[in-house]
């Protein structure tokens, strides 16, 4: 009795200094990041004061725009321009291209930059005290969705096998993965066929990013004010490695939620019951604006 | 009426039991005379004139007793009918009476009312024609109460026309009385101007009100004699200043008929009306100017960042010194001139309606001081004097006027010449697909593009113009890349602030250079583009920039066509623009969404006024 219980007074020590150890960590900056999360794609803002809610006639100003990838995905080519009314204020410089790289091992939080653009204020009319004017950044680039989920190929649906691994089953996800195009829900359903079974999915995506989506090809248009371009989703999906159907080579989102419809090959029950990887790929351009009202104001 | 018919039918309800009473009697009497001495009997009863109805001859006591049990009967049941018939009556009295009790009060409000407007009627000498109105008013009044408390027929309307007559008359049979009896005109007349103590407001509180209308009515007719007796004692003390004055002492009097105005109109109705229309004038800058569009057709707000109002404004106008017929008279009057940066004239000018002998004369004074005012004001105040005399100088520059006894309106006037108001209204405009694009999305474009003010309206510099500037399509103008955008700009103009536009001299619009005006308000007069430089006013030139703007300057012709009149305060115009195909690149700047701004310039002759009421004494003989 008395040994059991020096052993038992040990391992509380072990499991104490343990404990402060893992709390510890957390607290010294321990976080753990996963990286394939979140909804976001760049994180826009104007810098504070730059430009301020009122600037003066016939000054010069600075505005800064600060950008952060705060998606899974590098961005290799991105465009921005800022809208400036043309009557009260000069941008010499309104249009570039900008690089940044999302979040990955070594770099949890996206890479973050501050773009400054100069600009000069023009006169005011006599007796005008003010005017008011929208200033607003718009960065168009190209972004990914890239999302793995394991998924049960059930070659024996009507459950003969009591025995088989797993079972199909409706999968929800929240939080997104890591890109503005969020996949919601995927319902698999396998299609009896004489031989086997053929596994179908339904993905279901939605634009949680609070910006717009364009076309992977033509991202940049918006940016260079030319038309919009359809928003257009290039979807790849695989299964086990292997390509799936879609009913759709390209998806357009609606304002809501939006389904997709892809069917795998035949598997024979052979083969049996098995767990698979199942990959989704969405390749999109994507445009995010930010905005600021400021007034000229009279010296 | 009520009450003497009640008394009657009181009468007639015992009528009866005296005539059951006397029969009895008469039985009585005819017992004891039995046998031969009825006829004598029926006789002596007829001799004394007791009963009113004829007793029934009866020749044994068996049959008497059935008759007058019959008769008995039959009086009981007369009176019974005539009971119900008393309390049904009765009770039908009193539903109409509860029913009138509020329809009198009301009655009492709205001759109150009534009353009131019809002083203030009578104190505005100017709207004099208006009284008029007050005989439909107490015609319409004596109908009402003949509704209210007696049956509808010509009788009852007639009469109570008569009552309200005879009340309207009284104060007039006062002023003749006390003016007869030596009172001074001025006084004696305060009982036509209050005189209407008498009337409708008075008829249906003390004299067929209830309780509450009657003390009501009691407080208001004690409260217009007090005024009345206030006025009287004042006018005494002026007479006695006036005196005074004769003797060099300076104490300018108050004319009595001007302190009943002072007290009726300026206070109470000029109070009241200003505080309802600081307001309405609250709501209107709350909401932005949606009241103003009912006006004017297209809405514009007053630019936010202006500190205090901007324009010229006439105040505390007023005749001072002596009032009397031959003697000069001199108004005096404050010009304020708040935050004008831009040089502008003033012109004073000041008349008095003298239409005693000619109907419509009106006289200019023949001193004014300073007649023109002329610099760069900001922020300034000037007393103004003008004077109507007559003295030797006058006379010899053959420059005489002489203001006739009576009561006058004096009206002071500040012209301001060539007064500038500026406004400007954004607009946004965007590709036609990719607008196409996002509503298919379900996306607004401007919500997508986070723009902050998504209903632009004109935006107007303080002044007593107010702009509206609205663009024909909103809030967004789509821009096709295949085919020329048309679209218009449309503007008003509303003098505000009390006063009017007498003339535009001038109106500019500047808009993007890409941006082409097709007409002005469907006229066929081209207008062409020109530079900043065209703009004469070096100041209203520092907002225009030739390289990015055009200025189309509207023709005269134009203006003088869509000129202001006195009563319709407010002008419309339609800019029709356009902007052509080979500048749409240039226009949108690479931009998904552009926005611009369209300016406009107004140069302006605008006139202040303020009126005030005075009178003239007549000479003394």
């Amino acid at each position: 009795m008395r040994k059991s219980s020096v052993v038992g007074g040990w391992w509380w020590v072990v499991i104490g200094v343990l404990s402060i150890f893992l709390v510890s960590c957390t607290l010294l900056g321990g976080k753990t990041v996963i990286i394939e999360k979140g909804t976001k794609a760049l994180e826009l803002s104007f810098v504070k004061d730059m430009p301020s809610y009122q600037i003066y006639e016939d000054t010069r100003n600075a505005i800064e725009v600060y950008m952060k990838n705060a998606g899974a995905t590098n961005i290799r080519e991105g465009i921005y321009s800022l809208n400036a009314p043309t009557q009260y204020i000069d941008v010499p410089e309104p249009f570039g291209t900008f690089q940044l790289q999302g979040k990955q091992e070594g770099l949890p939080y996206g890479e973050e930059y501050q773009q400054q653009f100069l600009t000069q204020t023009k006169n005011l009319a006599a007796q005008q005290q003010k005017i008011p004017l929208d200033i607003s950044f718009t960065a168009c680039f190209p972004y990914k969705t890239h999302a793995g989920f394991s998924t049960c190929i059930d070659t024996d649906p009507s459950g003969i096998d009591k025995r088989k691994p797993c079972s199909t089953s409706h999968l929800s996800t929240s939080g997104g993965q890591g890109g503005p195009v969020v996949i919601t829900k995927i319902e698999p359903k396998m299609e009896i066929q004489t031989e086997g079974v053929i596994p179908v999915f339904d993905i279901y995506l939605r634009n949680d990013g609070g910006g717009i989506i364009t076309s992977q090809k033509s991202f940049g248009d918006y940016c260079k004010g030319k038309q919009l371009p359809k928003q257009e989703i290039e979807l790849l999906v695989l299964l086990a490695d292997e390509k799936l159907e879609c009913s759709k080579e390209k998806l357009e989102l609606s304002s809501k939620e939006s389904r997709i419809n892809c069917r795998g090959r035949e598997y024979s029950r052979k083969e049996g019951t098995f767990n698979a990887l199942l990959v989704i790929d969405a390749n999109y351009g994507y445009v995010q604006t930010v905005a600021k009202q400021v007034s000229v104001v009279k010296k | 009426m009520a009450q003497t018919n009640k008394r009657n039918l009181s009468m007639f309800s015992i009528l009866p039991f005296l005539q059951v009473g006397a029969a009895a009697e008469g039985s009585a009497v005819n017992a004891e005379a039995a046998g031969g001495e009825g006829a004598a009997a029926t006789k002596t009863t007829s001799s004394h004139e007791i009963p009113t109805i004829p007793i029934p001859k009866h020749t044994s006591e068996n049959e008497e007793s059935e008759e007058d049990k019959r008769e008995r009967h039959r009086w009981a049941k007369e009176d019974r009918e005539s009971s119900r018939k008393e309390r049904e009556k009765k009770q039908k009295e009193e539903k109409r009476k509860e029913k009138n009790e509020s329809l009198i009060t009301l009655l009492f409000f709205a001759g109150l009312i009534f009353h009131l407007w019809d002083v203030l009627t009578r104190l505005n000498f100017s709207v004099i024609s208006l009284s008029s109105f007050n005989y439909i008013g107490y015609i319409v009044f004596a109908i009402v109460a003949s509704i209210a408390y007696d049956e509808i027929n010509l009788k009852s309307i007639l009469r109570n026309l008569g009552v309200f007559t005879a009340m309207y008359l009284a104060p007039v049979l006062f002023q003749f009385i006390f003016f007869n009896i030596g009172l001074p005109l001025q006084m004696a007349s305060s009982f036509v101007v209050l005189g209407l103590i008498f009337s409708i407001p008075l008829y249906f509180s003390l004299l067929r009100g209830n309780h509450k209308t009657q003390l009501i009515g009691t407080i208001y007719l004690t409260v217009l004699l007090l005024l009345m007796i206030g006025a009287n004692i004042q006018y005494v003390e002026q007479i006695t200043t006036e005196f005074s004055s004769e003797l060099g002492i300076d104490a300018p009097g108050i004319p009595m008929g001007m302190t009943l105005k002072y007290i009726f109109k300026d206070i109470i109705f000029d109070g009241i009306y200003g505080w309802i229309n600081l307001g309405i004038d609250s709501v209107v800058s709350l909401v932005t100017g949606q009241i103003q569009g009912a006006v004017a057709p297209f809405e514009g707000r007053v630019e936010s960042g202006a500190k205090e109002k901007l324009g010229v404004y006439l105040d505390e106008v007023r005749t001072i010194g002596s009032r009397r017929e031959g003697d000069e008279i001199t108004a005096t009057g404050k010009l304020y001139a708040k935050s004008i940066d831009t040089p502008v004239d003033v012109l004073i000018n000041c008349i008095i309606d003298d239409e005693s002998i000619i109907p419509g004369n009106q006289l200019e004074a023949n001193n004014i001081y300073p007649k023109k005012v002329y610099k760069k004001i900001k922020d300034v105040e000037e007393t103004v004097e003008c004077s109507w005399s007559c003295k030797k100088a006058d006379e010899e520059k053959n420059n005489c006027i002489k203001i006739s006894a009576g009561a006058h309106d004096l009206l002071m006037r500040a012209r301001v010449a060539d007064f500038t108001t500026s406004a400007y209204l954004k607009g946004y405009f965007m590709n036609e697909e990719t607008m196409r694009e996002l509503r298919m999305k379900g996306v607004q474009p401007l919500e997508s593009l986070k723009v902050s003010e998504r209903e632009p309206i004109g935006v107007y510099t303080n002044g007593p113009v107010k702009v509206g500037m609205e663009l024909s399509s909103k809030p967004l103008v789509s821009i096709s890349p295949s085919e020329e955008t048309k679209f218009s700009l449309l503007l008003s103009l509303e003098a505000s602030w009390g006063g009017k536009i007498t003339q535009i001299s001038r109106l500019y619009i500047i808009v993007p250079k890409e941006i082409r005006l097709e007409s002005f308000t469907g006229t066929d007069i081209e207008i062409f583009p020109a530079t900043c430089d065209i703009i004469t006013s070096e100041e209203q030139r520092t907002g225009c920039n030739s390289e990015q703007e055009n200025v189309y300057e509207i023709p005269q012709e134009i203006l003088q066509e869509t000129q202001f009149d006195e009563n319709k305060k407010a002008a419309a115009y339609r800019a029709k623009m356009s902007i052509p195909n080979s500048e749409i690149n240039s226009f949108m700047g690479r931009q998904q969404l552009t926005q611009k701004y369209f300016k406009l310039i107004t140069q302006y002759n605008f006139d202040v006024e303020k009126k005030q009421n005075f009178f003239v004494e007549a000479a003394p003989k």
